[in-house]
């Protein structure tokens, strides 16, 4: 087996006298796209954070054999991440912003920058302070995927976009930059519309983590069942993880329940990740 | 090859940033100094300076060009000011520092760039926009020639001669200065990094409260004004006294870098310029470490 790209051990972060997370561990291998996912506040961008070096942190992180904290600059090299699509410089002209990156970034392509520009509104001689959100994402999306990383961090990357530039930003990068060497790792809260690029998913909850799987094991372990009116009370004897009432129906999900026994009771499906989410973070799982 | 293009594009991008500061509004003041220079020979009023008795000309030349690089050093030092309390909280205040935190050079390289930048950088700019401004006022005193009665015409080898040692004596002091200086540019540049544009009154504020607490504690048994403000006014001051201030401006002979540079060379106090430059590397230092930890 090759070595994880991302491997973290007992990762422990305090902010002043608060923990927020509590001894992490998990791997990422490489060629993976993982999600994390989780409510404000659990830990998922301190965790992001954690991996790129930009916090301190107890316990150990290695992204691509390296301490992040000690050797971030290093790291760089091999890691590409947007945090914010506003922190472009806004006083560099669009060309300049290349020509610069070209000198500092060793991995940078300007002329794959600007192959992934084709097709925006975006223009060379544009002063960045000037571009509209949409463009300043699709602009720094051309930057990122012109780094030639192995592994790509993308931190609630389409905050505040419409609909329509959310879709192009994550079909560019299943179409245009995902191989079998590079590793996506990517946090959001629209749940729903990464869920067709994802390979695994880690849920955090209140700086633990709560589930860490491949997406193709999740039909194996968890079932959605809409119970009929009269057969509620004996799914709900199966011990179901979350239950809810939907427009009359009673909802429920299992987590390793028998797949036999629950289609006796109802409509069995796989709950989508936003079902998963809502399930396994709900403080309130409407089970008793 | 790659660190050399990495430090090129660091330089680059403050050049960019600070342009106006260092190219664009000196590039308007020698513009303004054309203009006004064109008026007062086209319209005759530089005659009005019949009644001085006036230098021969290479001295008008030298003083005049001294003068430009005295206000150009003067220009420099409050743009310079203003651009270690601003530039070294740029990237937090613009929001851009997930951006170059994304980028591979550290914290350090990115701090140690914007000081090399203000303290070579852009007084190398200021300083090839005051030699320009040397050589318009050399036609402008060959111009004055024709127009004053008895003003000699500035033989041009001479004056020649006198612009290059002008310009190197000017080099020489422009980076002594500078490296003189460079611990309170860090001082305010590494302020900044915690404080933003506070660093600009903290700067002096932060040394008089602890002049102050210093004399409150010794009850006034030390010297004059405390330990700390003595040391802070000998740390002002840099080299030249008032005598050679007026043997620059008033020696008859034509101009020599060598003999001032020697003077302002056995004028420096090395040992502090040693202490300055190891407190200056220190400060950005430290600066770079609290950058390290800070993401916004």
């Amino acid at each position: 087996m090759t070595n994880p790209i991302v491997s973290v051990r007992g990762l422990k972060k305090q902010f002043g006298r608060t923990e927020i997370l509590h001894g992490i561990d998990f791997d990422i291998p490489a060629g993976r796209i993982y999600g994390l996912i989780g409510h404000n506040g659990a830990g998922k961008t301190t965790t992001l954070n954690a991996m790129l070096g930009l916090t301190s942190y107890e316990g150990s992180v290695q992204v691509l054999g390296e301490d992040p904290y000690k050797h971030r600059a290093r790291l760089m090299k091999d890691v590409a991440f947007i945090s914010d699509v506003a922190s472009l410089p806004r006083f560099l002209k669009v060309r300049e912003l290349f020509q610069m990156l070209s000198d500092i970034h060793p991995n940078f392509s300007g002329d794959k920058a600007l192959k992934f520009l084709e097709g925006t509104e975006v223009k060379l001689g544009a002063l960045i302070g000037n571009l509209s959100k949409g463009m300043l994402a699709q602009l720094h999306l051309a930057v990122v995927l012109a780094i030639d990383a192995k592994l790509l961090v993308l931190d609630e990357p389409t905050l505040g976009l419409d609909i329509t530039y959310r879709k192009r930003f994550y079909r560019r990068i299943l179409e245009d930059y995902m191989t079998a060497e590079r590793t996506l790792l990517i946090t959001t809260h629209q749940v729903d519309e990464i869920e067709f690029m994802l390979s695994d998913i880690m849920f955090i909850r209140d700086g633990e983590l709560l589930l860490h799987m491949p997406m193709e094991a999740v039909p194996a372990r968890f079932t959605q069942l809409i119970a009929q009116p009269d057969k509620a009370d004996a799914a709900r004897a199966l011990k179901p993880v979350f239950a809810e009432t939907r427009f009359g129906q009673t909802v429920f999900v299992f987590d390793g329940a028998d797949h036999a026994a629950l289609e006796a009771l109802g409509t069995v499906t796989t709950p989508t990740l936003s079902d998963l989410f809502v399930a396994l973070m709900s403080r309130d799982t409407g089970v008793k | 090859m790659h660190t050399l293009r990495s430090w090129w594009a660091l330089f680059v991008r403050e050049y960019l940033e600070h342009r106006i500061a260092f190219l664009w509004f000196p590039l308007g003041v020698v513009a303004l100094l054309a203009l006004s220079g064109i008026s007062a020979l086209s319209l005759r009023r530089i005659e009005s300076i019949d009644g001085f008795i006036l230098p021969e000309a290479l001295k008008v030349f030298e003083i005049g060009y001294l003068v430009l690089l005295v206000l150009w050093l003067a220009y420099l030092a409050v743009a310079l000011f203003f651009y270690f309390g601003d530039a070294f909280s740029a990237d937090r205040r613009n929001n851009a520092m997930f951006f170059w935190k994304s980028m591979p050079v550290s914290d350090l390289k990115v701090l140690a760039s914007k000081y090399f930048a203000g303290s070579f950088v852009f007084p190398g700019i200021i300083f090839a926009i005051a030699m320009v401004t040397g050589l318009m006022f050399y036609l402008m005193v060959n111009v004055a020639a024709y127009v004053v009665p008895g003003f000699a015409l500035l033989d041009p080898l001479s004056a020649l001669t006198s612009f290059v040692q002008i310009s190197l004596f000017g080099i020489v002091y422009f980076l002594l200065a500078l490296l003189w200086y460079a611990p309170f540019l860090a001082w305010v540049g590494g302020l900044s990094t915690i404080f933003g544009r506070w660093s600009l009154p903290l700067a002096f504020v932060i040394p008089g409260l602890l002049a102050v607490i210093e004399n409150i504690s010794l009850f006034g048994n030390g010297p004059r004004g405390g330990y700390i403000w003595q040391y802070l006014a000998l740390r002002w001051d840099f080299a030249f006294d008032e005598a050679d201030y007026t043997l620059l401006v008033f020696d008859a002979r034509p101009f020599s870098a060598l003999n001032f540079i020697n003077r302002l060379v056995a004028d420096i106090d090395w040992p502090q310029m040693g202490v300055g430059l190891v407190f200056a590397a220190a400060i950005i230092w430290l600066a770079s470490e609290y950058r390290r930890r800070r993401i916004t």
